[in-house]
């Protein structure tokens, strides 16, 4: 029987956004992701968004460490926080500052804001992921934070899981 | 992985990383090579995903350093430094879901009970170099009922830190029944209410009638207005019924547009105490959802925090709440319980938040430290009906005392409670999906229970 020829037709693997969700909870988040890892990742989502067809929304991380309730922002530049409550800071928290930077006012969540110097004072909770407080022993980031130590090995390699030192290819979640 | 329902080719999917803080839109095909990824590491997909994957290792999602540990390791014996006082088991109203099925009459805290509790997270505070201890007071019955020890309480704590250097936080939960006097007391004294209200008029009377049957919302909102006039910091606590279902933004509007709250926290209701004899029912999942999605839409300009318990994207941990910490709530009886919900030896939860017990010979507390150190260990990662869920890390295993079986709290949660956490939180990871960007202040920020 000569039936009608069909193609199924092969898409493409897409990304068609990419939000990054840091602003939802700023300290906890940052502290959890790593101030670096933030920091780079800041830089990938702003080359990403002019890569078509990916559309970038990042609401919180264009904001440059502005907290998304104290006004208006440059959207790629500087923070353009409108009240005195200095970037980053918790607004129901006292503005103890100095200079720009946020300084911890409780020993339940750490304040360290990824964009500014670690203030973490001895009060501060030691979690086992907290890059700020140097009695901290940082268990979970890889050679790629110099700070860091290795924990981990490529299977093929025998080096770092970071692609960045080792150009391991073995791709994983 | 989320598969978006009613959307198909473009952006059918979100691909979620809840502890990268990352949520990506992608097509059907991007989604099968995340799957195939986590299943079988090492997999490389043959058409065109290279460049897809190069992205995902940019972002750090692909061969990124492991996620982070999240429990928080406790102290292996409880160290309090905040309490919540159960004072009292009377309460004027009758409401028709009181969990703690309280009345008129019934028993109260004794002084000692509470100052033993006050002493101890003082104590513990400095021991630690804490900066702040917390006293609240909560029900069983409605806490102002006992106000001699109420006042004291505050008084006595007050006094102790201000000699230890300590920083006092209080905090209330009420229904707002009381005089003029004692709102402008509480007022000045309490850091933050919540007072249990259920909006308009008809429904207010009719959920929360007092004990004698007669309407109690005119006398809830005197007490509200003094607070408002005192520009006073509260908060809503609202119950979801079968019978308001389908009412929930009108309950909001109300509630929000005559008084002035800054939290709007609503739960659905869950069936116990009185329930058994009113046969008051929790409103439909759909319904609810509808209703609370819908309000949480519109919350941002009026500027009032939406909660709800189990649905919150801004969170990430491993407990719903402190009942699977450190909580040292110390009903009137004395017993130390971790969960607001289980105040009585007799309740068959009790063996598992009922974990102390004050002692009237020494006026200290003994604890349970086994059953502590079992409670501690009830974090999300434990419970292995959460192990696949996206919002594991944000509702954290729910509320342990919902549980529809206390011998299988590890393997079986409530599902209905499961299917609303869900629908909410996806409703916040589509919205922040949006252009138009974060409502953080909507979804609100729920402080430890």
């Amino acid at each position: 029987m000569a039936g009608k020829k069909t193609h199924k037709r092969h898409e493409k693997p897409e990304a068609f956004s990419v939000v990054d969700l840091t602003h939802l909870n700023r300290p906890m988040r940052s502290n959890l992701i790593g101030p670096d890892a933030v920091r780079s990742r800041r830089e990938v989502l702003k080359r990403l968004a002019a890569t078509a067809p990916l559309l970038v929304l990042a609401p919180g991380l264009l904001m440059s460490g502005c907290d998304t309730r104290t006004g208006p922002s440059n959207p790629l530049g500087a923070c353009n926080c409108q009240s005195n409550i200095p970037c980053g800071c918790e607004a129901d928290r006292p503005d103890t500052t100095s200079g720009n930077v946020c300084t911890c006012q409780s020993d339940i969540v750490c304040k360290c804001e990824s964009f500014n110097p670690c203030t973490c004072d001895s009060q501060c909770s030691c979690e086992s992921y907290c890059a700020c407080n140097p009695q901290c022993s940082c268990q979970s980031y890889c050679a790629c934070n110099p700070q860091c130590s290795c924990q981990t090995t490529c299977g093929c390699q025998g080096q770092c899981l970071c692609e960045v030192t080792c150009g391991c290819q073995l791709y994983r979640i | 992985m989320i598969e978006r329902t009613g959307r198909s080719g473009a952006a059918s999917h979100i691909a979620y990383f809840p502890l990268k803080s990352i949520a990506v839109g992608v097509n059907r095909q991007a989604a099968e090579v995340i799957g195939n990824l986590k299943r079988r590491p090492g997999h490389v997909p043959a058409r065109g995903g290279l460049k897809f994957l190069n992205m995902l290792t940019e972002l750090g999602l692909v061969n990124g350093p492991p996620d982070p540990p999240m429990a928080r390791p406790l102290p292996l014996a409880p160290r309090p430094t905040r309490t919540l006082l159960l004072l009292s088991e009377r309460c004027p109203l009758a409401c028709v879901y009181c969990y703690g099925a309280s009345s008129t009459r019934g028993a109260r805290m004794p002084w000692p009970v509470a100052r033993a509790a006050i002493d101890l997270i003082v104590r513990n505070a400095q021991a630690q170099k804490r900066t702040q201890v917390e006293l609240g007071f909560h029900g069983g019955g409605e806490p102002t009922t006992h106000w001699s020890v109420l006042t004291r309480s505050v008084t006595y704590a007050r006094r102790l830190c201000k000699s230890a250097g300590l920083r006092l936080s209080t905090s209330l939960c009420t229904n707002g029944i009381f005089s003029i006097i004692k709102a402008q007391w509480l007022a000045r004294n309490i850091d933050g209410i919540t007072v249990s209200f259920d909006g308009p008029p008809q429904i207010q009377n009719a959920q929360r009638p007092t004990a004698a049957g007669h309407a109690s919302f005119a006398l809830a909102a005197r007490t509200l207005k003094e607070f408002d006039r005192l520009g006073k910091n509260y908060g809503f606590r609202v119950t979801a019924t079968e019978s308001i279902q389908d009412r929930i933004g009108e309950v909001y509007d109300y509630a929000t547009t005559r008084f002035k709250p800054r939290q709007f926290c609503i739960e659905p209701l869950f069936v116990c105490g009185r329930c058994a004899t009113t046969l008051c029912r929790p409103p439909a999942a759909e319904s609810f959802v509808k209703g609370v999605t819908r309000i949480m839409d519109t919350a941002v300009s009026r500027g009032v925090e939406i909660q709800y318990s189990g649905g919150r994207l801004f969170h990430l941990g491993t407990t719903f709440c402190g009942a699977s910490r450190d909580n040292f709530f110390v009903t009137l009886q004395g017993l130390v319980t971790s969960c607001i919900e289980v105040s009585k030896e007799a309740d068959p939860r009790s063996n598992v938040f009922i974990y102390g017990r004050y002692q009237p010979d020494s006026r200290l507390f003994s604890f349970n430290t086994a059953r502590y150190r079992r409670l501690i260990k009830l974090h999300v990662d434990a419970l292995e009906s959460c192990r696949d869920c996206f919002a594991r890390w944000h509702c954290a295993g729910d509320c342990l005392a919902k549980a529809p079986d206390m011998r299988a709290l590890t393997r079986r949660r409530n599902e209905y409670r499961c299917e609303i956490n869900k629908a909410i939180t996806l409703h916040q990871l589509e919205h922040e999906m949006k252009p138009s960007g974060s409502r953080r202040k909507a979804y609100g920020r729920k402080k430890n229970a």
